[in-house]
């Protein structure tokens, strides 16, 4: 672990340590994109009796229109937490200060709840490397990202959660991702939104540890956990076995960190249109949402749903 | 050793075709010199497996190119009568290797590079027409909302009422019907197809997640009327006879309704709240 980091942590407490921020419990929800199909998908979710205690929403998708990220949380009526890719956590260039004001823009005018950003690097000052990419594992990229994350968060209006990236790519450098996530949580003292999806994807790229990777991160720091939710039918066609069998990794994994007492998330966020060419169905939602429900947030509305409330 | 140098060196090749071609085939060591890294940041670069690393390049090609394929799908479909699209995107990957990839960016570029790309190749001219068609409908599709007008129902509707029409929008001229030819089966035959302008007002969607609506101009004979700004209703019925009165006012409320058009009280008139409690302009 990096000094800071150790530092940071201090010794081992006796009884649970108190969660970093946001220290609220929100519940369970889904992404939300701001697309016609995510239009059309919430009615029939919500005909089937679907809800969510709270949704994603991903800034890039507002940057034409800041205001309409304001109509379209009024019309939801429920905590928003906005994803996000502007901090450029990883780059040692520096995102433009109208890019950070953006996203801070966005934030207030969906008064999030708090912003799930990216351990990444995301290439040069204004030069796109084209997506998530896996930092190098040396301290320095470690010490950057924290300086960089330590900045965002004291210059935002919500708190910051940091989300593990795919591996793309075998390790180059010292720390693992598992290693690096853990010391940036610490050593910015931030929360993790731990994604499940993500080391999913890995898979496709670069195998992951998994075993490694879950060793590494402290459960006491995830506050959301991102899950996916495909489309049930078409995760029986044929040649879908392997996706099929991540999202029953994924679900067994839920089932597992809901049983650590340490893990004690704020949300619960599932990802609609991971690894199945269609969106997954309402009724798979909200029996999937139910279920993060009960298993994290002490509901029982299973009795509620087999009495006939929600078919 | 330098972060980054090292992180240029990922940038640069995971973006950059002719930079992922050049290092992995024999121009790595001046390559390296050229982005100016030492020892340490060499060492640390070279353990990256480059066979992953041209996996992801790709991955994120391919998640560039699903964007721009959703915005010019008329426009691709029918280029591939010609040619096959991924070909063409793959140029324009190649052409547009840096730079941030922000959507008005991209379809700024994208358009360019396809007009180039089919006077360059002399494919046929319908399909700038498409290209331009479907860069003016995303961009008016991701346009901020502007503020919207007021009374649409006809018995609210008055003469001293102007109208405008709803923004944003854009009044596109093309030199083929690009909306028939969009929905026709892409063929080569189209090849011939005899120019007709076409003027076409594409308008945000209030109702729609990031979608236009297009309409023939030749359809809305109002919208001339309304280009060079609004209109008062007292203006435009002045020049009709008066049985023609009403029916206008049903035009007119049905354009509204319809979002093409906003309805505007001068502002000196305020409002009161009627006895049904609806707030009414007097």
């Amino acid at each position: 672990m990096l000094e800071v980091a150790r530092t940071l942590e201090g010794p081992a407490v006796a009884g649970p340590r108190p969660v970093p921020a946001p220290t609220e419990t929100y519940g369970a929800g889904f992404l939300f994109h701001y697309s016609i199909k995510y239009q059309n998908f919430f009615k029939r979710f919500q005909e089937v009796g679907g809800h969510a205690d709270i949704y994603e929403v991903l800034g890039v998708q507002y940057n034409p229109d800041p205001d309409s990220l304001a109509r379209f949380a009024a019309q939801l009526n429920k905590p928003i937490t906005l994803h996000s890719f502007e901090y450029c956590l990883g780059n040692v260039e520096r995102p433009p200060k109208k890019t950070l004001d953006r996203i801070q823009t966005l934030a207030r005018n969906c008064k999030a709840a708090y912003i799930g950003e990216h351990m990444a690097i995301m290439g040069l000052g204004d030069y796109y490397c084209g997506g998530f990419m896996q930092p190098p594992g040396t301290d320095e990229q470690t010490l950057v990202m924290i300086d960089n994350l330590i900045d965002a968060k004291n210059n935002s209006c919500c708190p910051i959660i940091v989300e593990n990236p795919s591996q793309f790519v075998n390790q180059y450098g010292r720390a693992s991702i598992g290693e690096q996530l853990r010391d940036l949580s610490v050593g910015a003292d931030v929360g993790i939104l731990l994604s499940l999806s993500n080391i999913s994807i890995s898979e496709e790229f670069h195998k992951q540890d998994r075993e490694e990777f879950f060793s590494r991160i402290p459960l006491d720091r995830v506050r959301q956990i991102h899950i996916l939710c495909g489309n049930g039918e078409e995760l029986n066609w044929p040649g879908m076995q392997k996706t099929k069998e991540e999202h029953e990794w994924a679900l067994r994994m839920l089932c597992q960190l809901a049983k650590e007492p340490a893990c004690r998330p704020a949300t619960v966020m599932f990802e609609l249109e991971a690894g199945t060419p269609s969106i997954a169905e309402p009724e798979r939602l909200r029996d999937r949402l139910i279920m993060a429900r009960e298993l994290f947030f002490g509901a029982n509305e299973t009795a509620h749903r087999t009495n006939g409330g929600i078919q | 050793m330098s972060l980054r140098e090292v992180q240029a060196f990922v940038t640069y090749y995971l973006r950059d075709p002719e930079f992922r071609e050049g290092y992995r085939n024999g121009s790595r060591d001046a390559l390296e010199a050229q982005l100016r890294l030492d020892n340490n940041d060499i060492k640390l670069v070279r353990e990256i497996n480059l066979d992953e690393l041209d996996h992801i390049a790709v991955g994120f090609r391919d998640d560039r190119v699903a964007k721009r394929q959703s915005e010019y799908e008329e426009f691709l479909k029918h280029l591939g009568a010609y040619m096959d699209p991924a070909a063409f995107l793959a140029a324009y990957d190649r052409d547009y290797p840096g730079g941030l990839e922000t959507q008005s960016l991209e379809l700024d570029r994208f358009l360019a590079f396809a007009v180039e790309f089919l006077s360059t190749h002399r494919l046929p001219d319908y399909l700038i027409s498409l290209a331009y068609f479907c860069y003016s409908f995303c961009k008016i599709a991701i346009a901020p909302v502007q503020k919207q007008g007021g009374p649409v129902e006809p018995g609210e509707l008055h003469p001293y009422h102007s109208i405008r029409l709803r923004e944003p929008y854009q009044i596109a001229k093309f030199r083929y019907d690009v909306v028939r030819i969009a929905q026709s089966e892409p063929s080569s035959d189209l090849a011939g197809i005899p120019p007709q302008p076409t003027e076409l007002l594409i308008q945000k969607d209030h109702s729609l997640f990031k979608r236009a609506q297009v309409y023939y101009c030749s359809e809305l004979p109002l919208v001339g009327a309304l280009l060079s700004g609004q209109r008062m209703l007292f203006d435009l019925v002045s020049e009709l006879p008066s049985e023609d009165y009403h029916g206008f006012i049903n035009h007119i409320s049905d354009l509204a309704h319809r979002g093409i058009i906003d309805v505007i009280t001068p502002a000196y008139f305020g409002t009161y709240k009627s006895v049904a409690g609806n707030v009414v302009a007097r």
